[in-house]
């Protein structure tokens, strides 16, 4: 018998996430080009770029929902190029899309039962009662229909549905936007929990201070390509890179 | 118009809608999930009518047609969806109706050379073959109750499945946002091919209940098919609940109409559709916006 916590793709600080040379096409734009991006465990990495700037087409290619014409996707040292999104969802990977996705004519309850599943290493760390602890108001509004919540309460329901699946990453393209202030500082304290726990997090958010002070490394695109990368302290104390990139 | 009379003819009614339904259940959930129009439906209930009738001729009851349209229908929908649908979701609608039409000719071209062309009577099953006193005049088709019985308990298991399983849950969420299914880790294909399996099975089971009732003949899925299509459009895309009551309401407005307005019958249906598609656009059930 082999124990789990031997086997060499779930040791800790090993790559749960590598895109490399990631090229992608929107129709006939070429939107990704040449994209390459490790994730460890456990890392909290903020993608950074001005809208257009191959965010979200990156987030989609490393799911499956956008083909890659060339490059490679591993998940935790196997390679995923050619997997269907849902057995990348099974080996790992929450994505919460910018515009929630949550199921709108489905129960908050139902929400959360079709996306619960023991993770790829067959944890179970995250049930429905903990997500529930975790957000009240969804505890609250359990049989309520998903388009019946509001903003905030429909991207409560998005991450917790995200970590229902106990995965290794969590990636959240735009969680805080439209938000009202003080649901936004919930999603932010959220989100520092979520990594508290050690889960690896892929972050894109417009709010670039809060996105890099819970952000371990930041990586930044300019037109599908990475064009800096390091710890945040670099990027805020580079005024100038942040204008540039970022127009912050 | 007598009252007697008047009771066979909403009896009739909600049987014809029922059954009706069963069809247009299947249709109905296709589209919504899969954005699929099939016009094979109503080959398929053909095909079930004459499972019925070979199933009776060689075993002499069509009860035992039942459990085969069932299952046998189950298996041949997810084969249809695995073989052949399933390589069309993604084209355009012009591509899956020429697909689904070339499935009619090739549906009707199959029963062409294993069955012939001939009109064929299906006897009812003997232990139905009597009529129900209801009143001092008048009684009523014991066989014509057994398939309201049926079809009622069909869709009574079909909306718990829908509404109240976790398999249900998943389907509502397919119809809405695919990619978010497999997003959270299931495979949509699985759910593609459930979907195809019941709508298939519960049209051949229309077919099988309807012989006895209809005979069965060339062609006889065509005009039950654009009757389903109506009970679809009335009821809204995609809505099991709403296909249900739009079955029981053209199944009564049809058979009434027939009994006591036939000249102007046929087009109640459609003079019933236009309206509202005129006052609700998406249907007495559909989503709105």
């Amino acid at each position: 018998m082999t124990d789990v916590s031997e086997l060499p793709n779930t040791a800790a600080g090993e790559e749960i996430l590598a895109a490399t040379d990631l090229h992608a096409f929107y129709g006939t734009s070429h939107i990704l080009r040449g994209i390459t991006l490790r994730v460890r465990r456990g890392e909290t990495i903020a993608l950074m770029g001005r809208n257009g700037m191959g965010k979200s087409t990156l987030i989609r290619t490393i799911m499956g929902l956008v083909p890659a014409t060339s490059g490679r996707v591993t998940l935790a040292g196997i390679d995923a190029t050619r997997m269907p999104t849902f057995a990348r969802a099974k080996r790992g990977v929450a994505y919460v899309p910018e515009g929630r996705g949550i199921f709108g004519t489905l129960s908050v309850a139902e929400n959360l039962a079709i996306a619960a599943r023991p993770g790829p290493d067959g944890t179970t760390e995250w049930t429905i009662p903990r997500v529930l602890e975790l957000f009240p108001r969804l505890a609250e509004r359990r049989t309520n229909r998903g388009d019946q919540l509001s903003g905030g309460e429909q991207q409560m329901l998005a991450i917790a549905r995200a970590l229902l699946i106990n995965p290794r990453l969590i990636i959240l393209d735009e969680a805080t936007e439209g938000l009202a202030p003080l649901i936004r500082e919930e999603i932010w304290a959220t989100i520092r929990l979520v990594r508290a726990s050690g889960l690896a997090a892929l972050i894109v958010d417009k709010s670039v201070r809060e996105l890099a002070h819970v952000a371990d490394r930041v990586v930044v695109l300019v037109k599908g390509e990475v064009v800096h990368e390091g710890p945040p302290a670099t990027l805020l104390a580079d005024p100038d890179l942040m204008h540039r990139h970022l127009g912050v | 118009m007598s009252l007697a009379g008047f009771l066979a003819q909403l009896l009739n009614g909600v049987q014809y809608g029922l059954l009706l339904f069963l069809i247009a259940s299947g249709l109905t959930l296709i589209f919504g999930v899969m954005g699929i129009i099939n016009l094979a439906h109503g080959s398929l209930f053909m095909v079930g009518a004459y499972v019925a009738f070979l199933v009776t001729r060689s075993v002499g009851s069509v009860w035992l047609a039942l459990p085969v349209a069932l299952l046998a229908g189950a298996a041949f929908g997810a084969l249809l969806e695995r073989g052949l649908f399933r390589h069309f979701y993604k084209r355009d609608h012009l591509d899956q109706v020429l697909l689904t039409f070339a499935l009619i000719l090739l549906f009707e071209e199959a029963r062409s050379i294993f069955v012939g062309n001939d009109f064929y009577s299906v006897p009812v099953p003997t232990a139905f073959d009597f009529s129900v006193p209801i009143t001092a005049g008048f009684s009523y088709s014991a066989y014509r109750f057994a398939v309201i019985g049926v079809c009622l308990a069909l869709a009574v298991a079909l909306f718990l499945w829908i509404e109240r399983t976790r398999m249900g849950a998943i389907i509502r969420a397919a119809a809405e946002k695919p990619e978010m299914v497999d997003v959270i880790g299931i495979d949509a294909r699985r759910v593609h091919m459930t979907v195809f399996a019941v709508g298939t099975a519960l049209a051949l089971t229309a077919g099988v209940l309807a012989a006895p009732l209809y005979s069965v003949y060339p062609g006889m899925g065509d005009g039950f098919l654009i009757i389903s299509f109506v009970v679809v459009v009335i009821g809204g895309l995609g809505s099991i609940s709403g296909a249900f009551w739009s079955a029981l309401l053209i199944g009564l407005v049809d058979t009434l109409g027939k009994a006591y307005v036939p000249a102007v019958a046929g087009l109640a249906i459609y003079v019933l559709m236009a309206a509202v598609l005129l006052w609700r656009p998406t249907g007495l059930f559909g989503q709105r916006g």
